[in-house]
């Protein structure tokens, strides 16, 4: 119960960010911009370059305002109001995880159905493979996301810093995304299916643990 | 109704908490004073829950926060001393959440809300983020959120900070209502006559030890301090020569020009030395104009538990 409302409550909060507003505007337009302009993709497939760019810049963003917000918050005392009534660390740390998914979900997906506008107007929609590309694209990208939201989390937990906090989560969240998201692009005999849901659930799930475990070490 | 049982709690080298033990019976305002970094927003945060990791035991209605640790914290408001809210907050939307998170139900949500803003005058600023309010302002507000589910035990922490005169007065009011009402109340402030004027009961704490506990009228009698006097004459230099010069008297201090403050021994009698200051002064032919028994102030109390020191004063 008391996740649903800090969910519902951070999901407010991030909706009123203007940071969250442009990445609802700026995402799609990127990904309309890449199909149009369609950049020497070395033999990558459109689709994948495209999830791996929105994952990385969306999921730029989502590292930083989180560990950012997440740090900022915590210096000031926010969380008192929240621990002080029957709410755990852990649902805070989700909630906030699952508000800036969300959010970022809501960019991603308004991306991907940009991006089937244009084909289907492209003459492509026809493709026999377009709904499985485009699917494979969705899940690449929101796996990024995933990870790049729980690395947020994370060091918005470590970081005592908002500045140390923003640059890390930015440079480490990118790099651990990337790693992360690099099998998919190359390894060709890998099923994207079981490896997104593999690395989009376990990779955060680690990461949100072991936040919790910090958040209730540094606090209790 | 608060139950605090040899509670110690350590950071790193520091002993915060040194076996601090005392009860609040249910209905009872006790005030918890100490200077900075005496222990009393750590005993708060421990009893508020935000502190989970310390020895000993403490309980709220026989409820252990150690074990049922949320089931206190239904029973609990707490006002701390400094915490903020996020940016993008309206008050309305502050108060929402929190009552939801306290358990109040949607049926009476509104009406509950509406009481407290009322209560602490914050109608105006309901659909106003919480930012751009005044300091003040969003200390009526920290205060506010703790009394949306009518909480049976009440947890201030330096509750009275950045109010406006009138503002500390209503919120003194309302913690003398609150207590009539069978509130129970834990009251931190280094704001000794705001203590002094709602407290039924104080516990001094000082560098992680509870120093004494009891009414105030009790830890004057113990410590047998109050003895007092303020008196004006037609000369004040002239009455501190005097009184200076006299047998019981422990200081005197100018407080105006022909104003000063006589400090006692303790264990003189009273009245036979408010009757020989007095013979004194007449003697040198000097005029009393006023001669009043100053009622002892808890800082005396504390200081006098501490040893003099008034650094926080």
């Amino acid at each position: 119960m008391a996740l649903k409302i800090l969910y519902l409550d951070e999901l407010k909060g991030f909706s009123r960010s203007k940071v969250t507003v442009a990445l609802w505007v700026g995402l799609p337009v990127l990904s309309v911009a890449f199909r149009y302009f369609r950049p020497d993709a070395e033999g990558l497939p459109l689709l994948t370059l495209v999830a791996i760019l929105l994952s990385s810049i969306g999921g730029t963003v989502a590292t930083v305002l989180l560990s950012t917000t997440i740090t900022s918050e915590r210096g000031k005392g926010v969380y008192d109001l929240f621990l002080v009534r029957p709410v755990k660390r852990r649902d805070l740390l989700i909630a906030k995880f699952l508000a800036a998914f969300s959010s970022l979900f809501v960019a991603v997906l308004l991306s991907v159905l940009l991006g089937i506008v244009i084909e289907a107007l492209s003459g492509n929609l026809s493709s026999s493979t377009f709904v499985r590309q485009n699917a494979e694209s969705l899940l690449m990208t929101l796996t990024g996301i995933a990870v790049a939201c729980s690395v947020g989390v994370f060091f918005g937990v470590v970081m005592n810093s908002v500045a140390v906090s923003a640059i890390l989560a930015a440079y480490l969240g990118n790099q651990i995304t990337g790693a992360l998201l690099l099998p998919l692009a190359f390894g060709a005999s890998l099923n994207i299916l079981v490896y997104c849901a593999l690395a989009g659930v376990l990779v955060p799930a680690l990461f949100l643990s072991v936040s919790t475990l910090i958040f209730n070490r540094r606090n209790g | 109704m608060i139950s605090f049982l040899h509670v110690s709690k350590r950071y790193g080298p520091i002993d915060a908490l040194r076996g601090i033990t005392f009860d609040v019976p249910p209905g009872e305002i006790y005030g918890y004073i100490g200077p900075n970094g005496a222990g009393k927003t750590t005993s708060l945060k421990i009893l508020a829950g935000l502190i989970t990791s310390f020895e000993g035991d403490v309980s709220i209605a026989g409820l252990s926060l150690k074990h049922s640790r949320m089931q206190a914290q239904a029973l609990t408001g707490y006002v701390p001393q400094n915490a903020g809210f996020q940016e993008w907050r309206t008050v309305d939307h502050a108060l929402n959440t929190f009552a939801k998170l306290s358990g109040v139900d949607a049926a009476s949500r509104e009406a509950k809300i509406e009481e407290v803003l009322h209560r602490f005058k914050l109608e105006e600023h309901r659909k106003r983020k919480i930012v751009h309010l005044s300091g003040g302002t969003i200390q009526k507000l920290r205060i506010a959120q703790a009394l949306l589910h009518d909480p049976r035990v009440l947890i201030l922490d330096e509750p009275l900070s950045g109010l406006d005169p009138a503002s500390r007065f209503d919120v003194k009011k309302l913690l003398r209502e609150l207590r009539d009402q069978g509130t129970t109340i834990l009251l931190s402030s280094h704001i000794l006559s705001d203590v002094e004027d709602v407290a039924d009961r104080i516990g001094i704490i000082h560098n992680g030890e509870l120093l004494k506990a009891g009414t105030i009228r009790d830890l004057r009698n113990e410590y047998r301090i109050g003895l007092v006097f303020e008196i004006e004459t037609d000369s004040g230099e002239g009455t501190q020569r005097i009184l200076k010069a006299m047998d019981g008297v422990e200081r005197v201090h100018a407080t105006g020009s022909d104003t000063v403050r006589v400090h006692l021994r303790t264990g003189v009698d009273l009245d036979a030395m408010s009757r020989q200051i007095q013979c004194a002064l007449l003697e040198q032919q000097m005029t009393i104009r006023s001669f009043i028994h100053e009622s002892p102030s808890l800082e005396e109390v504390y200081l006098s538990l501490t040893g003099g020191n008034s650094s926080w004063l």
